[in-house]
Protein backbone atom coordinates (compact mmCIF):
# COMPACT_ATOMS: atom_id res chain seq x y z
CA UNK A 1 0.00 0.00 0.00
CA UNK A 2 2.88 1.96 0.30
CA UNK A 3 3.89 2.01 -2.71
CA UNK A 4 1.00 2.69 -4.07
CA UNK A 5 0.36 6.04 -1.51
CA UNK A 6 3.83 7.05 -2.90
CA UNK A 7 2.40 6.71 -6.41
CA UNK A 8 -0.77 8.59 -5.55
CA UNK A 9 1.53 11.14 -4.14
CA UNK A 10 3.30 11.29 -7.11
CA UNK A 11 -0.04 12.32 -9.31
CA UNK A 12 -0.84 14.90 -7.22
CA UNK A 13 2.53 16.06 -6.92
CA UNK A 14 1.96 16.04 -10.88
CA UNK A 15 -1.75 18.28 -10.27
CA UNK A 16 0.10 20.69 -8.61
CA UNK A 17 3.32 21.39 -10.92
CA UNK A 18 0.58 21.29 -13.68
CA UNK A 19 -1.19 23.58 -12.27
CA UNK A 20 1.51 25.62 -11.44
CA UNK A 21 3.03 25.24 -15.20
CA UNK A 22 -0.75 26.98 -16.39
CA UNK A 23 -0.49 29.24 -13.51
CA UNK A 24 2.97 30.61 -14.76
CA UNK A 25 1.64 30.40 -18.52
CA UNK A 26 -1.35 32.62 -17.43
CA UNK A 27 0.48 35.05 -15.93
CA UNK A 28 2.62 35.20 -18.87
CA UNK A 29 0.21 35.27 -21.35
CA UNK A 30 -1.77 38.57 -19.22
CA UNK A 31 1.97 40.21 -18.98
CA UNK A 32 2.36 39.91 -22.54
CA UNK A 33 -0.99 40.82 -23.46
CA UNK A 34 -0.41 43.71 -20.78
CA UNK A 35 2.76 44.75 -22.99
CA UNK A 36 0.80 44.43 -25.84
CA UNK A 37 -1.37 47.25 -24.59
CA UNK A 38 1.21 49.76 -23.85
CA UNK A 39 3.00 48.98 -27.21
CA UNK A 40 -0.75 49.77 -29.32
CA UNK A 41 -1.40 52.60 -26.47
CA UNK A 42 2.47 53.85 -27.22
CA UNK A 43 2.32 53.55 -31.23
CA UNK A 44 -1.61 55.63 -31.34
CA UNK A 45 0.30 58.49 -28.85
CA UNK A 46 3.27 58.35 -31.30
CA UNK A 47 0.98 58.90 -34.01
CA UNK A 48 -1.13 62.02 -32.53
CA UNK A 49 2.56 63.30 -31.61
CA UNK A 50 3.48 63.09 -34.90
CA UNK A 51 5.64 66.31 -36.53
CA UNK A 52 4.52 65.33 -39.38
CA UNK A 53 1.48 66.38 -38.87
CA UNK A 54 1.93 70.22 -37.83
CA UNK A 55 4.44 70.52 -40.80
CA UNK A 56 1.86 69.32 -42.84
CA UNK A 57 -0.36 72.47 -41.35
CA UNK A 58 2.40 74.66 -42.01
CA UNK A 59 3.37 73.80 -45.40
CA UNK A 60 -0.32 73.91 -46.07
CA UNK A 61 -0.82 77.58 -44.57
CA UNK A 62 2.25 78.69 -46.38
CA UNK A 63 1.17 79.07 -50.11
CA UNK A 64 -1.86 81.02 -48.17
CA UNK A 65 0.52 83.06 -46.25
CA UNK A 66 2.50 84.10 -49.90
CA UNK A 67 -0.44 86.11 -50.73
CA UNK A 68 -1.26 87.46 -47.34
CA UNK A 69 2.53 88.62 -47.29
CA UNK A 70 1.76 90.16 -50.89
CA UNK A 71 -1.64 91.99 -49.76
CA UNK A 72 0.55 93.18 -46.59
CA UNK A 73 2.43 94.69 -48.98
CA UNK A 74 0.25 96.15 -50.67
CA UNK A 75 -1.85 97.57 -47.83
CA UNK A 76 1.42 98.89 -46.45
CA UNK A 77 1.85 100.73 -49.64
CA UNK A 78 -1.91 102.14 -49.52
CA UNK A 79 -1.65 103.50 -46.01
CA UNK A 80 1.68 105.51 -47.38
CA UNK A 81 -0.16 106.29 -50.07
CA UNK A 82 -3.19 107.72 -48.16
CA UNK A 83 -0.71 109.92 -45.71
CA UNK A 84 1.05 111.20 -48.46
CA UNK A 85 -2.51 112.19 -50.00
CA UNK A 86 -3.39 113.44 -46.68
CA UNK A 87 -0.47 115.37 -46.06
CA UNK A 88 0.23 116.63 -49.53
CA UNK A 89 -3.42 117.68 -50.00
CA UNK A 90 -3.11 121.37 -50.35
CA UNK A 91 -0.24 121.03 -52.92
CA UNK A 92 -1.48 118.83 -54.98
CA UNK A 93 -5.22 121.04 -55.36
CA UNK A 94 -2.70 123.63 -56.26
CA UNK A 95 -0.47 121.61 -58.66
CA UNK A 96 -3.56 120.21 -60.81
CA UNK A 97 -5.63 123.65 -60.32
CA UNK A 98 -2.77 125.25 -62.33
CA UNK A 99 -2.50 122.08 -64.54
CA UNK A 100 -6.87 122.35 -65.08
CA UNK A 101 -6.76 126.12 -65.49
CA UNK A 102 -3.90 125.84 -68.22
CA UNK A 103 -5.52 122.81 -69.80
CA UNK A 104 -8.84 124.18 -70.19
CA UNK A 105 -7.43 127.53 -71.52
CA UNK A 106 -5.91 125.86 -74.33
CA UNK A 107 -1.71 125.75 -72.95
CA UNK A 108 0.32 122.55 -73.59
CA UNK A 109 0.06 121.72 -69.59
CA UNK A 110 2.07 119.33 -68.23
CA UNK A 111 0.80 117.41 -65.23
CA UNK A 112 3.05 116.16 -62.91
CA UNK A 113 6.86 117.34 -64.05
CA UNK A 114 8.70 114.63 -62.10
CA UNK B 1 3.27 -3.84 -8.51
CA UNK B 2 5.00 -2.71 -12.22
CA UNK B 3 2.08 -1.82 -13.69
CA UNK B 4 0.89 0.19 -11.38
CA UNK B 5 3.97 2.25 -11.04
CA UNK B 6 4.49 2.21 -14.92
CA UNK B 7 0.15 3.25 -15.06
CA UNK B 8 0.67 5.84 -12.38
CA UNK B 9 4.50 7.23 -14.15
CA UNK B 10 2.43 7.74 -17.18
CA UNK B 11 -0.69 9.30 -15.56
CA UNK B 12 1.83 12.05 -14.29
CA UNK B 13 3.29 13.05 -17.33
CA UNK B 14 0.24 12.87 -19.20
CA UNK B 15 -1.04 15.64 -16.47
CA UNK B 16 2.48 17.43 -16.70
CA UNK B 17 1.96 16.91 -20.89
CA UNK B 18 -1.67 18.37 -20.67
CA UNK B 19 -0.39 21.28 -18.65
CA UNK B 20 2.53 21.86 -20.71
CA UNK B 21 0.03 21.56 -23.68
CA UNK B 22 -2.10 24.00 -22.06
CA UNK B 23 0.14 25.92 -20.87
CA UNK B 24 1.71 26.51 -24.51
CA UNK B 25 -1.94 27.18 -25.90
CA UNK B 26 -2.50 29.73 -23.33
CA UNK B 27 1.09 31.48 -24.37
CA UNK B 28 0.16 31.00 -28.01
CA UNK B 29 -3.02 32.13 -27.85
CA UNK B 30 -1.67 35.49 -26.22
CA UNK B 31 0.88 35.48 -28.61
CA UNK B 32 -1.74 36.05 -30.86
CA UNK B 33 -3.80 38.09 -29.17
CA UNK B 34 -1.01 40.81 -28.72
CA UNK B 35 -0.21 40.75 -32.06
CA UNK B 36 -4.25 41.44 -32.89
CA UNK B 37 -3.42 44.45 -30.28
CA UNK B 38 -0.73 46.00 -31.59
CA UNK B 39 -2.06 45.26 -35.18
CA UNK B 40 -5.20 47.09 -34.15
CA UNK B 41 -3.14 50.08 -32.67
CA UNK B 42 -1.15 50.64 -35.95
CA UNK B 43 -4.10 50.33 -37.98
CA UNK B 44 -6.11 53.06 -35.50
CA UNK B 45 -2.79 55.17 -35.51
CA UNK B 46 -2.30 55.26 -39.38
CA UNK B 47 -5.94 55.69 -39.41
CA UNK B 48 -5.87 58.67 -36.76
CA UNK B 49 -2.34 60.17 -38.43
CA UNK B 50 -4.66 60.27 -42.05
CA UNK B 51 -7.40 61.95 -40.14
CA UNK B 52 -5.32 64.57 -38.09
CA UNK B 53 -3.64 65.09 -41.55
CA UNK B 54 -6.69 65.45 -43.27
CA UNK B 55 -7.60 67.81 -39.92
CA UNK B 56 -4.50 69.84 -40.39
CA UNK B 57 -4.74 70.73 -43.94
CA UNK B 58 -8.56 71.52 -43.39
CA UNK B 59 -7.67 73.86 -40.67
CA UNK B 60 -4.86 74.99 -42.54
CA UNK B 61 -6.73 75.31 -45.73
CA UNK B 62 -9.42 77.15 -43.68
CA UNK B 63 -6.87 79.68 -42.06
CA UNK B 64 -5.32 80.63 -44.81
CA UNK B 65 -8.13 81.26 -46.83
CA UNK B 66 -9.44 83.71 -43.26
CA UNK B 67 -6.13 85.41 -43.83
CA UNK B 68 -6.29 86.19 -46.84
CA UNK B 69 -9.72 87.05 -46.77
CA UNK B 70 -8.82 89.58 -43.90
CA UNK B 71 -5.78 91.20 -46.13
CA UNK B 72 -7.87 91.38 -49.08
CA UNK B 73 -10.78 93.38 -47.47
CA UNK B 74 -8.02 95.45 -45.51
CA UNK B 75 -6.70 96.23 -49.23
CA UNK B 76 -9.57 97.03 -50.72
CA UNK B 77 -10.80 98.99 -47.75
CA UNK B 78 -7.52 100.88 -48.02
CA UNK B 79 -7.90 101.21 -51.84
CA UNK B 80 -11.72 102.60 -51.40
CA UNK B 81 -10.54 105.09 -48.81
CA UNK B 82 -7.13 106.26 -51.76
CA UNK B 83 -9.86 106.16 -54.18
CA UNK B 84 -12.02 108.21 -52.14
CA UNK B 85 -9.24 110.72 -51.31
CA UNK B 86 -8.08 111.26 -54.58
CA UNK B 87 -11.31 111.85 -56.23
CA UNK B 88 -11.91 115.03 -53.37
CA UNK B 89 -8.17 116.59 -54.17
CA UNK B 90 -9.38 115.93 -57.95
CA UNK B 91 -13.36 117.70 -57.50
CA UNK B 92 -11.24 120.56 -55.22
CA UNK B 93 -8.87 121.17 -57.67
CA UNK B 94 -11.57 121.61 -60.45
CA UNK B 95 -13.07 123.67 -58.09
CA UNK B 96 -10.22 125.70 -57.39
CA UNK B 97 -9.36 125.66 -61.66
CA UNK B 98 -13.09 126.47 -62.21
CA UNK B 99 -13.27 129.73 -59.90
CA UNK B 100 -9.81 130.78 -61.52
CA UNK B 101 -11.27 130.07 -64.76
CA UNK B 102 -14.45 132.51 -64.63
CA UNK B 103 -11.76 135.35 -63.51
CA UNK B 104 -9.74 134.82 -66.02
CA UNK B 105 -9.14 138.49 -67.74
CA UNK B 106 -5.54 137.80 -68.47
CA UNK B 107 -3.09 139.67 -70.47
CA UNK B 108 -2.56 137.04 -72.73
CA UNK B 109 -6.26 136.30 -72.98
CA UNK B 110 -6.23 137.32 -76.24
CA UNK B 111 -4.40 134.59 -77.17
CA UNK B 112 -5.74 132.21 -75.19
CA UNK B 113 -8.79 132.76 -77.25
CA UNK B 114 -7.40 132.85 -80.70
CA UNK B 115 -6.37 129.12 -79.66
CA UNK B 116 -9.40 127.99 -78.81
CA UNK B 117 -11.32 129.55 -82.30
CA UNK B 118 -8.58 128.00 -84.08
CA UNK B 119 -9.32 124.62 -82.28
CA UNK B 120 -13.21 124.73 -83.00
CA UNK B 121 -12.67 125.96 -86.76
CA UNK B 122 -10.03 123.40 -87.22
CA UNK B 123 -12.07 120.65 -85.57
CA UNK B 124 -15.62 121.71 -87.44
CA UNK B 125 -13.35 121.36 -91.07
CA UNK B 126 -12.84 125.09 -91.87
CA UNK B 127 -15.21 126.13 -94.70
CA UNK B 128 -17.83 129.13 -93.92
CA UNK B 129 -17.92 129.53 -90.15
CA UNK B 130 -19.74 131.24 -87.04
CA UNK B 131 -18.01 132.41 -84.42
CA UNK B 132 -20.02 133.53 -80.84
CA UNK B 133 -18.53 135.05 -77.95
CA UNK B 134 -19.89 136.59 -74.91
CA UNK B 135 -20.40 140.39 -74.36
CA UNK B 136 -17.27 141.01 -72.69
CA UNK B 137 -15.00 139.92 -75.64
CA UNK B 138 -17.06 140.74 -78.48
CA UNK B 139 -14.88 143.73 -79.63
CA UNK B 140 -11.76 141.55 -79.16
CA UNK B 141 -13.03 138.38 -81.16
CA UNK B 142 -13.90 141.25 -83.69
CA UNK B 143 -10.50 142.49 -83.32
CA UNK B 144 -9.44 138.51 -83.61
CA UNK B 145 -11.30 137.05 -86.47
CA UNK B 146 -9.45 138.29 -89.71
CA UNK B 147 -5.85 137.27 -88.52
CA UNK B 148 -7.27 133.79 -86.90
CA UNK B 149 -9.17 133.17 -91.21
CA UNK B 150 -5.71 133.12 -92.29
CA UNK B 151 -4.57 130.87 -90.01
CA UNK B 152 -7.38 128.27 -90.10
CA UNK B 153 -6.97 128.57 -93.71
CA UNK B 154 -3.11 127.79 -93.90
CA UNK B 155 -3.62 124.91 -91.68
CA UNK B 156 -6.42 123.68 -93.68
CA UNK B 157 -5.16 124.45 -97.04
CA UNK B 158 -8.24 125.96 -98.01
CA UNK B 159 -9.98 129.13 -97.58
CA UNK B 160 -11.98 129.38 -94.43
CA UNK B 161 -14.43 132.20 -93.52
CA UNK B 162 -14.81 133.20 -89.87
CA UNK B 163 -17.79 135.58 -89.26
CA UNK B 164 -18.84 136.76 -85.53
CA UNK B 165 -22.70 135.88 -84.81
CA UNK B 166 -24.66 138.51 -84.15
CA UNK B 167 -25.82 137.89 -80.72
CA UNK B 168 -23.55 136.95 -77.92
CA UNK B 169 -23.69 134.03 -75.75
CA UNK B 170 -23.89 133.49 -72.15
CA UNK B 171 -20.67 132.63 -71.50
CA UNK B 172 -17.91 133.04 -69.21
CA UNK B 173 -15.07 132.90 -72.09
CA UNK B 174 -13.91 131.14 -75.13
CA UNK B 175 -16.15 130.56 -78.15
CA UNK B 176 -19.17 128.42 -79.72
CA UNK B 177 -18.38 127.93 -83.33
CA UNK B 178 -20.64 126.45 -86.05
CA UNK B 179 -21.17 125.72 -89.57
CA UNK B 180 -23.05 128.17 -91.17
CA UNK B 181 -25.51 126.15 -91.78
CA UNK B 182 -25.88 125.55 -88.19
CA UNK B 183 -25.81 121.49 -88.57
CA UNK B 184 -22.28 121.25 -86.75
CA UNK B 185 -21.28 122.47 -83.08
CA UNK B 186 -18.11 122.88 -81.63
CA UNK B 187 -18.50 124.31 -77.72
CA UNK B 188 -15.05 125.66 -77.13
CA UNK B 189 -16.68 127.78 -73.91
CA UNK B 190 -14.18 127.49 -71.01
CA UNK B 191 -17.25 125.89 -68.94
CA UNK B 192 -17.45 122.90 -71.80
CA UNK B 193 -14.00 122.97 -71.30
CA UNK B 194 -13.67 122.35 -67.80
CA UNK B 195 -16.38 119.79 -68.55
CA UNK B 196 -14.49 118.02 -70.80
CA UNK B 197 -11.66 118.40 -69.28
CA UNK B 198 -13.21 117.25 -65.67
CA UNK B 199 -14.92 114.04 -67.87
CA UNK B 200 -11.31 113.15 -69.49
CA UNK B 201 -8.77 113.90 -67.09
CA UNK B 202 -10.77 113.23 -63.45
CA UNK B 203 -10.11 109.34 -63.87
CA UNK B 204 -6.42 110.35 -65.71
CA UNK B 205 -5.50 112.36 -62.46
CA UNK B 206 -6.94 110.31 -60.12
CA UNK B 207 -5.22 106.78 -61.51
CA UNK B 208 -2.11 108.92 -61.32
CA UNK B 209 -2.73 110.43 -57.85
CA UNK B 210 -3.04 106.72 -56.81
CA UNK B 211 0.16 105.28 -58.66
CA UNK B 212 1.95 107.96 -56.40
CA UNK B 213 2.87 109.55 -60.20
CA UNK B 214 2.28 112.70 -59.22
CA UNK B 215 4.84 114.78 -57.76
Amino acid sequence: MSELAALVNEALKAEVEARRIVEDARRRADEILKEAKLEARRIVEDARRRSEIEEHYRRTLESAMQEVEELSARVEELRRLIRSLKERRAELVEQLAMFITDYVLGGEGELAPS
Amino acid sequence: MFWVVRVSSHLARKILEDASKEAERILYEAEVEARRIVEDARRRADEELRRALEDAERRAREEGARLVRDARRRSLELRREAIRLAYEIVTEAFDVAARRISRVIEADYAEILSRLIVEAAVQLGGDDLKVAVNLRDRRLAEKLLSGLEDEVSRIMSKSVRLSLEEEPVSIIGGAIVTTADGSLIYNNSLEARLERAREELTPIIIQRLLSGDVK
